[in-house]
């Protein structure tokens, strides 16, 4: 994201630079019509670009490239527009709200509390939590869990889902367990 | 600018919160001049009432009573500071955690308010 909004300006400077050299280039136009188009070689610009339409027109190596051209100005189109348009502020997740205020967090501690409250449930040696905010209020936890082999399945998601229940149940918080059979040499708590 | 101060000192003085924290992209602030207040942003709101929105770095503790004792803290330093009357909603965001081994890794204790010198 940082390295689109770098692209944007870097882009938006130069297109405003073009910009004013167009306008310039209108404004000595209107002065001096004859001068210019003599100046920059309109006549003889069309003579040359005369037979490069016509390979346009026709299917070959002129044509596709063009239209790899403009496909790759499509696409430099839509990465301008995210990056413009996708929002620069993180989203928090918004956990309560009440008369008196609202209570929100960001989602790298929210992640850290359910990480910290999964790798204590019985049975489970590491936990990743993953934390997606809904746009009103509450989110969406998602674990992946590491149990060790005996362990089932179930008994582990049933636990871990237990465990998140003094984050989940407050707040509008919905999780969704998966897990997997931990390496060998991962600890179970 | 008094109402961000007690708002803030009293938010840093509820039990498992550590440190005020201005978030990732420093907005949370109030600024006065030259002063800065990092970790509270006042602003106004309908009413002839001010918001305050709270930043707060905190210990591995239950957020929702964490939220309301900071609430009850900045509504009676309101109070007693003369401006009880200008608060509205106040806003916790809980922009980081420390659980207690990275407290001890770190040697930290709470730390006081990172407030710019003299501020009104």
């Amino acid at each position: 994201m940082v390295v689109l909004r770098l692209l944007v300006r870097l882009v938006s400077f130069l297109l405003l630079i073009v910009l004013a050299l167009i306008g310039l280039g209108v404004a000595v136009a209107a002065v001096d019509p004859a001068g210019v188009t003599g100046w920059i070689g309109l006549p003889a610009l069309r003579d040359s670009v005369g037979g490069w339409f016509d390979d346009l027109e026709a299917s070959g190596p002129v044509a596709l490239a063009s239209a790899l051209g403009g496909g790759a100005a499509m696409l430099l189109g839509l990465v301008l527009l995210a990056g413009l348009l996708i929002p620069r502020r993180e989203r928090l997740v918004r956990l309560d709200t009440t008369s008196h205020g609202t209570l929100s967090a960001r989602r790298r501690p929210l992640a850290q509390v359910a990480t910290h409250l999964v790798e204590q449930t019985r049975g489970v040696a590491q936990a990743r939590v993953k934390v997606k905010p809904r746009r009103r209020s509450g989110g969406r936890l998602r674990v992946r869990a590491e149990r060790p082999r005996p362990a089932p399945a179930s008994e582990t998601k049933a636990a871990i889902t237990s465990q998140l229940e003094d984050l989940t149940g407050p707040f509008k918080l919905k999780a969704s367990v998966q897990t997997r059979v931990g390496d060998r040499g991962s600890r179970v708590q | 600018m008094r109402l961000a101060r007690l708002a803030l000192d009293a938010a840093l003085d509820v039990d498992g919160v550590l440190a005020a924290d201005a978030g990732p992209r420093g907005l949370v602030v109030t600024r006065d001049g030259t002063a800065l207040l990092r970790g509270v942003l006042v602003a106004a709101e309908a009413g002839r009432r001010y918001s305050v929105d709270l930043g707060l770095r905190v210990r591995l503790v239950p957020l929702p009573a964490l939220a309301e004792a900071v609430r009850a803290r900045v509504a009676r330093n309101a109070r007693l500071g003369g401006v009880g009357d200008l608060l509205g909603a106040v806003t916790v965001t809980v922009q980081d955690v420390v659980d207690d081994d990275e407290l001890a890794a770190a040697g930290l204790v709470a730390m006081p308010a990172p407030v710019s010198p003299e501020v009104a």
